[in-house]
């Protein structure tokens, strides 16, 4: 979940008067925010991924005004007219970042808080919400300096003054060189050319890494061109819906640009409202309280929406700015959340029939109470290992293929699912060196193989013996109880197994089948786990059995 | 006087002072019974027990691992010995280390970028506490020298998780009193002491008077074999569960990115889904998908909502469950199919399920991360389920194991409305997040909302062991398993 971190002094001038701190924080939690800190200097929310419109103090200054019922709310619109921008759209950027949207902002004045927080608030929607400007870019520019239309295409390596740069530089240099070009690399395939934004004099903005030195904003800047480019046609398009609304409320004027494409061309931004019809009933029975109508318009207001009482039913207008709304669940949600989780009484579903585990539980919880009986402890460990605990300290083969394998842990001991679980049992017994003998664990739980490229999981039980009289004897003593104890018959034949001593180490044998190996443990693997008493152990595999 | 004093009293009118072992050996008694003549002998002044306080150390793994190797704050001050560092590239321990760096002033961090300090520089040899932790690795009994010389070095140890010190008095002499020297030593025959088949077999207490033990005297504990506590928390949640009339599902671990990801609607450039959050697997690095109805439905649904391609291939990638949803959402998938498939199939609603399981993160590992842990999934499919619905079953579940609950509005990609759960915790007096729930969305269910509604949730288990049990600190506690560890937990 996105982070954001906003100026507390321009976020209260924003939302139109000072609220103590702690009561801004219950706030923002009933709405669904977490506050993680809250000062005279800075707020820190923890936005939840739905709502890229609250990413800065704007948008989230804006939602707290309405859930606080201090101002109702309103839906923008923007009167269509001669097009005050037109950018062309060249063939060459389809299936490359095919689409760009933008908007002209005239006559706005921003103080230094309001432009940091508005480039905050657009870096924060371009790294979450357009995954690191791959699939969403924004570009503010200086109105006054573009000079005639726009044409957005894909170029050769040419030279731009980049901005803050001092010198004209290749694209490809920008993207080695320029600290915007290394860090967004992977929104480019350079082989396939660079995405430009051109006007008569030459680069805009190299897309979407950096705009150019010419088309900076300045302290006298009034009117704005801001390009919004990306893969999602949707996302584009709705984007500029949602920086119309923003820059709206600060204060400018937007006026609608053209973008053509071949033949055909269409308008941003689109100012779109989608609306829902949703019955009272419907409301009421989802969350599971009364509403009512009125109340159910009020709390429509309170979430942002227009609402109106249309033939029975609630109709919703979403505003402009909205890009998470799918379906008539996401504003049922909003509704829930203006009606409060807190107030929701809770109501109990019958049940029809009783509760019942898995049959295996009951299986199992027999095998482990024997064990505790025999003086073993229960373990419990990582289904992670790596091969040098699973393979090599056991001094097993690792054979290609047997083991499920992970790619890119960020733990270094972490390469495989574990195949057995007398390692986890010894790397536990490893540090229990001064505790008093006989040490005793076993364990019930999962290992993994690969068969015929087929993950399989299954169940086995293990148990470790440190103790200085212990033999092969004691360990086919605790094999014979325990499965005894189930209802297994089984039978013991000398096993091989090169954890375990050649001659003091047998095969548990059901209706034909080696199912596990029992026995004294090899002192070359005690040693590899650091072990300095004899110790036995076994290890059955449960498949089939419960 | 019972054979045990008269031997313990014999071997120390031989040689006037001992140790505890020497008198264990030289009787051929164990200590306790050793312990308990003791304590007898001193009450009649014949003997004299010196007792100082000793300690019992032990090293955690971590503490195992940093005794072989160096601290962390060495290792990296060797490292910045070399060269600077980025400190966005630290690895988790470099991290640790740079910590005790900066607080021993041997390293600064400078836009970014770490670097030794003229202090650091000047460092020859080791890092005290490292070259404590080393001697203790070696040689736990130096705690009570070192206690003396560098108290703060061993604070710091323990404090860090490394070690652990526990208070334990000591016998540190025993001697004989002129009075027992001169005492007589004679066994006493008329009483009874220890009793035998004999005895009972020829009635032979009859007459005679049993001899009285003391009853105050110390003990050492019977090493006891316990279930996990983890196990034990598990097995509570189940009976929590059954006795709410809920039915036991599970589901693989090893899963296609479908049942974790698509089938949940989380698009497919999600960055949950990246290798960064999530365990990818490259043996077997795909798991086809059968191309029904299904995964149609799945492909249709994030194609309209997420106005994205959807490849199939993503969907087939092996990853470790992130969750325990995908049993649920595999369940829920058999049931719809059923319910297509025949017209007469008409289970009695609601149907209340859950699962509990291992679940997987990427993460480095520390005391308060771990690779793999557990979770519990809930549903409940039935007709007009509502929201107070859900709040009610959590309520009651966290009732059932002791726990206040409250809910904020959440968002996750699978439920609509969504509500993350927070559990009071009276330990730190806050609210604790414990996990999400909400009402499936239809793109998930593919089940007519109309008809039916599914109440979904998913929480954490280890949680609320630690907030029970005020005896453990960190989550990488729960998979230590040192038997000390096992043996010395609360039931």
């Amino acid at each position: 979940m996105p982070n954001v971190s906003l100026d507390t002094k321009y976020f209260m001038k924003r939302i139109g008067s000072s609220i103590a701190l702690d009561k801004l924080s219950e706030q923002l939690y009933k709405m669904g925010f977490e506050v993680e800190n809250a000062d005279e200097k800075e707020i820190k929310i923890e936005v939840t991924a739905n709502r890229p419109d609250l990413l800065g103090a704007v948008g989230m200054a804006r939602a707290l005004r309405y859930f606080m019922h201090k101002e109702e709310n309103y839906l923008h619109s923007i009167k269509d007219g001669a097009p005050a921008l037109t950018i062309a759209v060249d063939g060459s950027v389809k299936g490359y970042r095919p689409f760009i949207s933008g908007i002209v902002v005239k006559d706005i004045k921003l103080n230094d808080a309001a432009i940091a927080d508005l480039f905050s608030f657009t870096d924060k929607l371009c790294d979450t919400f357009g995954r690191q400007r791959k699939k969403l870019a924004i570009g503010v520019h200086n109105l006054g300096a573009i000079k005639g239309d726009l044409v957005y295409t894909i170029a050769k390596d040419e030279k731009m003054l980049a901005l803050r740069e001092k010198s004209l530089m290749s694209y490809s240099s920008i993207m080695q060189k320029n600290e915007k070009g290394i860090k967004y690399a992977g929104t480019l395939d350079e082989r396939k050319g660079y995405p430009v934004l051109k006007d008569s004099e030459g680069t805009l903005a190299l897309i979407p890494i950096i705009n150019s030195e010419r088309t900076k904003l300045t302290d006298s800047t009034r009117n704005l061109f801001v390009d919004i480019t990306g893969t999602s046609e949707y996302l584009v398009g709705k984007a500029a819906d949602l920086l119309a609304s923003i820059f709206m409320e600060l204060g400018g004027k937007v006026s609608k640009i053209s973008v053509r494409y071949g033949t055909t061309s269409r308008k941003f931004p689109l100012m779109e409202h989608q609306e829902f019809m949703i019955s009272l009933a419907k409301l009421e029975s989802e969350i599971g309280v009364e509403i009512g109508f009125n109340n159910a318009l009020s709390l429509a207001n309170k979430m942002g929406y227009g609402a109106a009482f249309v033939n029975n039913k609630v109709r919703f207008t979403v505003p402009e700015y909205r890009l998470d709304i799918i379906n008539e669940q996401d504003i049922i949600e909003d509704i829930a959340i203006a009606y409060g989780y807190d107030y929701i009484n809770p109501v109990t579903v019958p049940s029809v029939s009783p509760g019942r585990l898995e049959a295996k539980d009951a299986f199992f919880e027999k095998a482990s109470v024997a064990l505790v009986g025999m003086g073993f402890s229960e373990s419990m460990n990582s289904y992670l290992s790596s091969s040098s605990v699973n393979f090599t300290k056991m001094t097993r083969k690792h054979n290609a293929g047997e083991a499920v394998t992970i790619k890119d842990a960020k733990s270094a001991n972490i390469e495989i699912l574990r195949t057995s679980l007398l390692p986890s049992l010894l790397s536990d017994l490893s540090s229990s060196k001064h505790e008093k003998m006989p040490q005793r664990l076993f364990e019930l739980d999962m290992a993994f193989y690969v068969k015929r490229k087929q993950p399989v999981e299954s169940y086995h039980v293990a148990a470790v013996s440190i103790d200085s009289g212990s033999n092969f004897n004691y360990s086919k003593s605790v094999v014979c109880s325990l499965l005894s104890a189930l209802g297994i018959k089984f039978e013991a034949k000398a096993g091989s197994d090169p954890s375990f001593i050649n001659g003091r180490c047998a095969a548990v044998i059901v209706d034909g089948k080696s199912i596990g190996i029992f026995g004294e443990l090899h002192p070359e693997v005690l040693r590899n786990f650091g072990i300095e008493e004899p110790a036995v152990a076994f290890e059955i595999d449960l498949t089939g059995l419960y | 006087m019972h054979r045990y004093e008269t031997a313990v009293l014999s071997a120390l009118k031989k040689r006037h002072a001992m140790q505890l072992d020497e008198l264990m050996s030289s009787t051929g008694l164990g200590r306790d019974e050793v312990l308990w003549a003791l304590e007898n002998l001193s009450k009649l002044s014949y003997a004299s027990i010196d007792k100082e306080t000793g300690y019992e150390v032990l090293l955690s793994k971590e503490g195992k691992k940093y005794a072989e190797r160096a601290l962390p704050e060495e290792e990296l001050l060797k490292t910045l010995s070399l060269k600077d560092l980025k400190a966005a590239d630290l690895s988790g321990e470099q991290r640790i280390g740079l910590q005790w760096c900066l607080k021993l002033g041997l390293a600064a961090v400078k836009s970014g970028r770490v670097s030794i300090t003229p202090k650091g520089r000047d460092y020859k040899g080791r890092i005290k506490s490292g070259a404590v932790l080393t001697e203790l690795s070696g040689n736990p009994d130096a705690y009570a020298e070192l206690i003396k010389k560098d108290k703060e070095s061993l604070k710091q140890l323990e404090s860090r998780g490394l070690i652990s010190v526990k208070e334990k008095p000591r016998i540190k002499s025993i001697e004989i009193t002129a009075k027992g020297i001169h005492a007589e030593v004679r066994e006493e025959t008329d009483t009874i002491d220890l009793i035998t088949r004999d005895i009972i077999a020829n009635q032979s207490w009859k007459g005679k008077e049993f001899k009285k033990y003391d009853v105050s005297v110390d003990v050492e504990q019977e090493p006891m074999a316990t279930r996990h506590p983890l196990r034990n928390i598990i097995n509570e949640v189940k009976g929590v569960y059954s006795g709410m009339g809920f039915t036991e599902i599970s589901g693989p671990i090893v899963e296609p990115s479908f049942w974790v990801f698509d089938s949940l609607f989380v698009p497919q450039d999600h960055p949950a889904r990246e290798a960064q959050d999530t365990f990818h697997v490259s043996n077997p690095e795909s798991m086809p998908l059968v191309g029904d109805e299904y995964v149609a439905a799945v492909k249709k649904s994030h194609t309209e909502s997420w106005k994205s391609e959807w490849k199939h291939d993503e969907a087939e990638k092996t990853v470790l469950s992130t969750h325990t949803t995908n049993a649920s959402v595999r369940y829920i998938r058999d049931f719809v199919k059923k319910t297509l498939d025949d017209e007469k199939y008409e289970p009695e609603l609601p149907l209340k399920l859950f699962s509990v399981g291992r679940v997987f993160r990427n993460e480095n590992i520390d005391f308060k991360h771990l690779a793999d842990f557990y979770q519990t999934d809930g549903i409940i499919i039935g007709r007009n389920l509502t929201l107070a619905n859900l709040f009610d079953t959590l309520i009651a579940f966290y009732d059932r194991l002791g726990f206040k609950v409250r809910f904020k509005p959440a968002y996750f990609p699978f439920v609509e409305p969504g509500a993350e759960i927070f559990i009071y915790s009276e330990k730190s007096k806050s609210w604790i997040e414990v996990g999400g729930s909400g009402i499936m969305r239809a793109e998930v269910t593919t089940v007519s909302r109309q008809k039916l509604t599914v109440l979904a949730w998913g929480l954490g288990i280890e949680r609320i062991l630690l907030l029970r049990d005020a005896g453990i600190s960190g989550i990488n506690e729960l998979y230590n398993n040192g038997i000390g560890w096992l043996r010395s937990r609360k039931m």
